[in-house]
């Protein structure tokens, strides 16, 4: 197995990033090579730091992170699995003590390009970066995954031309193409000049099609390819005859032909630079996969990783792994699956016409014998399995991470101390200085660095937090794994926050991710908070989270400082959560026993309390229309049912007619004691103030009690008598006068009632009135 | 010849059969009458060299296809799962036929569905007369494809009681069946193979026992996957039925049809067509087959009651009965679309009012 050697010295090797197929065959060829000196497209700023591949500690996958030491947002990284050929030529260099030197274009140079369409202006206006991975376009294509303007078409091609040979080929995979393409071939020898000759008419292919990069692009890969040609000559100037180069495939054509370094040198000459620094940083496969938003990532670590470990038996040994891992979750797969799957896979492929069954066979294979059919276990075999969730680890001597350095300095400008000590920290949030302690301190919690510990606040108010600061030294590396998510704090924070938004399980999960987001003041994250709120506010299908958010919803909305349109946005979606929880009501409130009716009544309590006060009339008529209709619901318990009468009367949409009607309903005579005691309970629970000055509701009850039985009476007196006594004390106390005047009213009366007959009367009283001598006066009272 | 209802696959695309056949060079599994590359051509459609046209017997993935050719070339069973109207039975007439030749190894699987009628029977006339022999001995389509190395078909798997299943199970592991009575056994020549379909709504019916599982390969037959292809299948089905129904009313507008198949598949995916608002699903399957019987319902209204051309109102009560299969679940689920989704969509306020007055 050889190099590409159009330039005597000089071999080629073209190879896909991330690929286990190209870093097998680099490693073969590399070894019959034996190189004197090997170079890799890669940040020649990271030259010092190459050695620590061999660092006992350094477990990919890692990331070579070049970041503008003024301005730490502006980054790139070079990430590596230790299949990556990169990895693996690395190691065979520095193992054997050979030169070995990154050949990219610096990305001190590269930095100091402007940026391109949205430009910088914007990012530093707003502080908002989204994309969590590089802030610049991906590393080790750099300029290849280029702006967004730019055709995907391109992009993806450019990313990785080996696929598109393998799609060519009919496979939908790269790397069972080439495995195929190295094992099937007799001599395997030809496969780098192979590639980069089919490089070069890919190349010329896509000029054809116009699919060309957008003019500054352009420049830029001109510029990479000109300072890789320049890394070449100087190694061959230095008398090296046997040299490793190794780049990605869609270079190497570019790199044949080394005449021209005038024009090379010309091009780079007094390019602008900025100060930039390197170091190692963790990276997770995760992160390596396409969906993290990462330009040229691959889609399947996990799976690459596999046939790395294992080429010769990947779709054995992959099917066991998978039956492994469905028998922990406890689902059956046994050996006999694992044959007939492995035989499925085969099979397709031979349908397929291919040589190798590939990961798309192997899915189908899976899912066909393993799931029966379903998708719910695939997705584990795929999160597990073929994205994987390894985790690199740092060497320890690798330079510290800009996210530390960003802290430091915020400590430094916040005066915050950092001892190892427990030391407390009252934060009065109307001062600007503490404010800002409040949110690096918000911000770090969010990204699990626990450096302070919120105490529970005192009741002095909402102004006033407590917190408890400790530093340990297993922070140091919490910060150097959150690095992961940026290199400044907010940054970081708002990437995580993301992170954990999509992670998120259900209606409240998220509501605390808006609270976090608010004391972190977080504002750019809103919207997918938001949209991601009522996606799960869809499909909730309880009502009792919706019912918990709304009062945080309406909170966040009402207090915190927040532009207007987050507030309008934050009402609507409280609006939506409102009609769900509306529809749903009924259902949710049908059939409950006393506690589960306790539960939805403090729930009820709740959202009627914050829409009282929201002072949004369509919002809180459609939430009274939906408690009226659950105060007559057949069927929902007695306390509710009270509960609800009386926020309809509170919320003026039932009248006190309305409310009385109800009361006597609830209390007559058909309806069991119980049920009774409990409807009292519900619409009395701390409402003296109604008892005391509503005509006739007082006597309807006193009418209730009086009717009782005396059995019943003794089992319901200590309900009554816990519904009283919520009251205060002169509240009882004047509900008792007004009840002993109705008494006495009605002894008066009583004593009154005769049943005399009037005309007899008469007749007495006069001749009484003869008698005694009195004159005849008006009809008395 | 008599004039039949419904030809079966084998007469029906006879000549499409032959044609493959011929031009099929490719290595063929014993006793299949095409490559497993021919068969996949056969069902998916497709153009052969000479320029003969094969027609398209699936809309959908052409991957399923392919697994499922692949498991019957593995000598592995195939169960096809999936809701009412995804053309389970049909994508299993049209294996059996272009592999075997032959679609007619049919089991229909109902509750009543016996031993006998997967196993053998016995002509009990010959029996009392002659004893055990093999001409008393009543063959079954399963019999009969593997004593001629065949495809058989079961029909609606799981409706069959869990007992008679279980015959399965050996059968298809030791491909042999054994006639105690005669003292003989038929073993399966190759080629022999199953392909049995079941309807994963309601699994619950006669629930697969995991050995029974283990033999079959399952291959869910999905919805179709874009609206496109929904409504089209919609509009032909609904325009076959019109005609066949004489119902006299004009063909309705694609835009009806579109706008129902838009409230199937947003319920079905519990997502909205522009992917930006999650929605609740129904108890009930939502499938294409039930949008047809939602469209070709409202035709007969408007015809018979209505002017003759297909609004709101007359496919209002079909909707609201397809969805709310549950009265409470459904009900809440129903109104949320109603209330997040229709009333606010633009041009749809029709439906929403039509809707609105069937609760």
């Amino acid at each position: 197995m050889q190099g590409d050697e159009v330039t005597p010295g000089v071999h080629l090797f073209g190879i896909r990033h991330h690929g286990p197929g190209s870093a097998r065959s680099l490693l073969a060829a590399l070894e019959r090579l034996e190189p004197d000196c090997v170079l890799i497209e890669g940040p020649p700023e990271a030259d010092e730091l190459l050695p620590m591949v061999l660092d006992a500690e350094a477990r990919p996958p890692l990331a070579l992170l070049i970041y503008a030491v003024d301005h730490p947002s502006r980054a790139t990284y070079y990430p590596m699995a230790h299949f990556s050929p990169e990895w693996v030529a690395l190691r065979f260099a520095v193992e054997r003590e050979l030169p070995v030197r990154m050949m990219d274009l610096p990305q001190a140079i590269q930095f100091a390009v402007p940026r391109h369409t949205e430009g910088t202006a914007e990012e530093e206006a707003t502080g908002s970066e989204p994309p969590p991975t590089s802030p610049d376009p991906d590393p080790s294509d750099s300029a290849d995954q280029g702006s967004g303007g730019s055709d995907v078409r391109e992009n993806e091609l450019r990313g990785d031309p080996i696929s598109w040979l393998a799609r060519a080929a009919g496979y939908a995979d790269g790397e069972r193409w080439w495995d195929d393409m190295i094992e099937s071939r007799r001599d395997p020898g030809t496969i780098f000049p192979a590639i980069a000759d089919a490089m070069a008419v890919l190349r010329e292919t896509a000029d054809d099609l116009a699919i060309q990069p957008n003019a500054l692009d352009a420049e830029t890969e001109a510029l990479r390819e000109a300072y890789m040609r320049t890394t070449i000559r100087a190694a061959l100037k230095e008398g090296r005859s046997r040299i490793a180069v190794i780049s990605g495939a869609w270079h190497t054509p570019a790199l044949r032909d080394l005449s021209g370094a005038r024009q090379d040198t010309a091009l780079l000459k007094g390019k602008p630079k900025v100060k930039v620094a390197a170091t190692w940083t963790p990276w997770t496969y995760e992160r390596l996969s396409w969906e993290s938003g990462y330009g040229a990532g691959i889609i399947s670590p996990g799976w690459y990783e596999h046939l790395w470990d294992h080429s010769d038996s990947a779709t054995i040994r992959w099917m066991s792994r998978a039956a492994r891992l469905l028998r922990e979750a406890d689902l059956d797969a046994g050996s006999a699956s694992v044959i007939e799957a492995v035989r499925l896979a085969e099979a397709l492929a031979s349908v397929r016409e291919r040589r190798l069954p590939g990961l798309d066979e192997l899915n189908e294979a899976a899912r066909s014998v393993f799931c029966l059919g379903n998708e719910a276990p695939m997705r584990l075999i795929r999160n597990r399995l073929i994205i994987g969730d390894r985790m690199g680890v740092v060497p320890a001597a690798a330079p510290v991470v800009p996210l530390q350095r960003d802290i430091q300095a915020c400590q430094k400008k916040l005066r915050l101390k950092v001892s190892g000590e427990t030391e407390l920290l009252e934060l009065d949030l109307r001062k600007p200085l503490d404010q800002e302690r409040s949110r690096l301190l918000h911000r770090l919690s969010l990204l699990q660095i626990r450096w302070g510990e919120l105490l529970r606040s005192t009741g002095t108010g909402t102004f006033r937090e407590r917190w408890n600061l400790k530093w340990t030294p297993e922070l140091t590396l919490a910060v150097v794994q959150a690095g992961v998510w940026g290199n400044q704090i907010e940054e970081a924070a708002r990437c995580f926050l993301l992170d954990r938004v999509d992670r998120a399980a259900g209606v409240l999960d998220v509501v605390r991710l808006i609270d976090h987001a608010l004391l972190a003041d977080l504002p750019g994250v809103s919207e997918q908070l938001l949209t991601c709120l009522l996606n799960c506010a869809a499909l909730q299908a309880d009502v009792a989270p919706m019912l918990e958010a709304i009062p945080e919803l309406v909170r966040a909305a009402r207090y915190v400082n927040v532009r207007g349109t987050d507030q309008e946005a934050l009402l609507l979606v409280a609006a939506t959560l409102l009609t769900r929880c509306c529809i749903g009501l009924p259902g949710a409130a049908a059939s409950l026993n006393t506690d589960a009716a306790q539960r939805l009544l403090n729930q009820i309590a709740g959202a009627h309390a914050s829409l009282r006060t929201l002072d949004h009339p369509a919002m809180f008529d459609e939430w009274l229309r939906a408690l009226c209709s659950l105060a007559d619901q057949p069927g929902v318990h007695a306390l509710l049912a009270g509960r609800c009468v009386w926020f309809a009367l509170d919320g003026g949409a039932f009248q006190q007619e309305d409310a009385a009607r109800r009361l006597s309903a609830s209390l007559s005579p058909g309806v069991p004691s119980a049920q009774a005691a409990d409807w009292l309970e519900g619409f009395l629970m701390g409402n003296a103030e109604l008892l005391i000055h509503a005509d006739g509701l007082l006597e309807l009850i006193d009418e209730w009690v009086c009717g009782l039985t005396p059995d019943d009476f003794k089992n319901h007196l200590p309900l009554i008598r816990r519904t009283f006594s919520t009251f205060e004390r002169p509240e009882r106390r004047a509900v008792g006068e007004k009840l002993a005047a109705t008494q006495r009213r009605r002894s008066r009366t009583d004593s009154q009632r005769t049943d005399l007959d009037p005309d007899l009367v008469a007749l007495t009283v006069q001749t009484l009135r003869t008698l005694l001598g009195i004159p005849e006066i008006g009809p008395h009272e | 010849m008599t004039e039949v209802l419904r030809r079966h696959a084998e007469e029906q695309f006879a000549e499409e059969l032959s044609e493959l056949g011929r031009y099929d060079d490719r290595t063929r599994p014993p006793n299949w009458n095409l490559s497993p590359w021919a068969v996949t051509l056969y069902v998916m459609g497709g153009r052969l060299p000479n320029g003969f046209e094969v027609s398209a017997k699936y809309v959908g993935a052409r991957r399923i296809v392919e697994i499922a050719v692949a498991t019957l070339a593995t000598d592995r069973a195939l169960l096809l799962l999936g809701v009412p109207g995804t053309a389970k039975s049909w994508l299993s007439e049209q294996l059996a036929a272009a592999i075997s030749g032959d679609s007619t190894l049919l089991i229909q699987g109902t509750a009543g569905t016996g031993e006998e009628q997967i196993r053998y029977g016995w002509n009990y006339a010959r029996l009392l007369a002659e004893g055990p022999s093999r001409s008393a001995l009543v063959p079954t389509p399963m019999l009969n494809a593997m004593a001629n190395g065949k495809i058989a078909r079961v029909e609606e798997l799981t409706r069959i009681p869990a007992d008679v299943q279980d015959t399965l199970i050996t059968l298809l592991s030791e491909k042999t069946l054994p006639i105690p009575e005669l003292g003989e056994e038929v073993q399966a020549i190759r080629g022999f193979n199953v392909i049995a379909t079941a309807n994963n709504r309601d699994r619950g019916v006669n629930e697969l026992s995991s050995a029974l599982k283990r033999r079959f390969n399952t291959v869910v037959l999905p919805t179709p996957a874009t609206m496109d292809e929904e409504v089209s299948i919609v509009t032909r089905r609904v325009a076959e039925m019109g005609r066949s129904l004489e119902i006299p009313a004009e063909p309705p507008a694609l835009e009806e049809i579109r706008r129902i198949v838009t409230v199937f598949r947003e319920l079905r995916d519990g997502l909205t067509a522009d992917g930006k608002t999650r929605l609740k699903s129904p108890s009930g399957s939502m499938s294409t087959a039930e949008a047809i019987s939602v469209v070709t319902q409202g035709i007969a209204l408007c015809a018979h009651f209505g002017d003759g051309s297909l609004k709101a109102a007359d496919v209002a009560a079909g909707l609201v009965g397809a969805v709310v299969k549950d009265p409470i679940q459904d009900r809440v689920v129903w109104s949320e679309y109603l209330e997040t989704v229709v009333k606010e969509r633009n041009g749809w306020k029709d439906l929403y009012r039509a809707c609105k007055e069937m609760r």
